[in-house]
């Protein structure tokens, strides 16, 4: 049955936004991490989706996919504050690239998007229920 | 195919075409963030018109009869033409899935299969009621 491929194609959806939602939660946890795992700065991080063919029915249904996670390429914030031990001999200290206007935004958009699918999930779970009911 | 059976031909193949359309909205929401996906969709009409003919779009599917023995089958339901959405406002990332199209679309598909089955079981209960008049 074709509608079981929905459920597919929505939960590869889900799974795409939680990882986006996962992807803004460390970038606004780091973003004053100025000492990350490599002695730089930490790099804000942004995932890229994908369309991704699901199931038999080939070109019907396209699923979502993370092709994978970048890092952001705008330079780091230099901040002037002399007294700090991670600053330059310019006394700048370099904090990371994280925009946290832009990952406020991608979270509300994570999340509405989210809920979409579920509804869409919702949506065909009734009209799989109803094919059930035929006859009753 | 038996008399009853052509009952419930039209209603089949237009339960059949609502199932895959509601995987096609499905798939243009999953894909809501995707940079350059392309929001797909087929017209009802023309996709029930082809299935009522019995002609796929990309040429019939019926099998043909090459040697003595062979059986006539009925040929798979193919899916049909797919043709991208007219984009109302354009985004940066090449995306032309519009929220509030795709969840009318979904709202309204989910309504006519509703019907569709409600349809069925009419069909049902007066096939029944035609039985069993004749027993008393």
């Amino acid at each position: 049955m074709s509608l079981f491929n929905v459920f597919q194609v929505s939960s590869s959806a889900m799974t795409a936004q939680s990882m986006r939602l996962n992807a803004v939660a460390s970038n606004l946890a780091n973003a004053d991490s100025i000492v990350s795992s490599d002695g730089k700065p930490y790099r804000a991080k942004q995932v890229v989706f994908e369309a991704t063919p699901m199931g038999a029915n080939g070109d019907l249904s396209k699923g979502v996919r993370v092709r994978q996670v970048v890092e952001d390429a705008s330079p780091a914030r230099m901040v002037y504050d002399p007294k700090n031990p991670a600053a330059d001999e310019k006394g700048y200290v370099a904090f990371p690239n994280v925009n946290v206007v832009e990952e406020m935004t991608n979270m509300i958009s994570a999340s509405r998007s989210y809920q979409t699918n579920v509804e869409v999930m919702n949506t065909a779970k009734t009209m799989m229920l109803r094919t059930l009911q035929i006859g009753q | 195919m038996s008399s009853i059976a052509k009952n419930f031909e039209v209603y089949s193949k237009a339960l059949d075409l609502r199932s895959q359309r509601h995987q096609v909205l499905a798939s243009n929401i999953a894909n809501a963030d995707t940079p350059n996906y392309k929001a797909r969709d087929f017209d009802f009409r023309t996709a029930m018109q082809h299935a009522l003919g019995g002609k796929e779009v990309g040429g019939s599917l019926a099998m043909s009869l090459t040697a003595r023995g062979h059986q006539q089958g009925g040929g798979a339901n193919g899916s049909p033409a797919l043709q991208y959405r007219t984009e109302y406002q354009s985004a940066v990332d090449g995306n032309t899935v519009d929220m509030d199209v795709e969840r009318t679309q979904i709202a309204d598909n989910a309504l006519q299969y509703q019907v569709l089955t409600q349809l069925i079981s009419n069909k049902f209960q007066g096939l029944r009621s035609a039985m069993a008049s004749s027993q008393s």
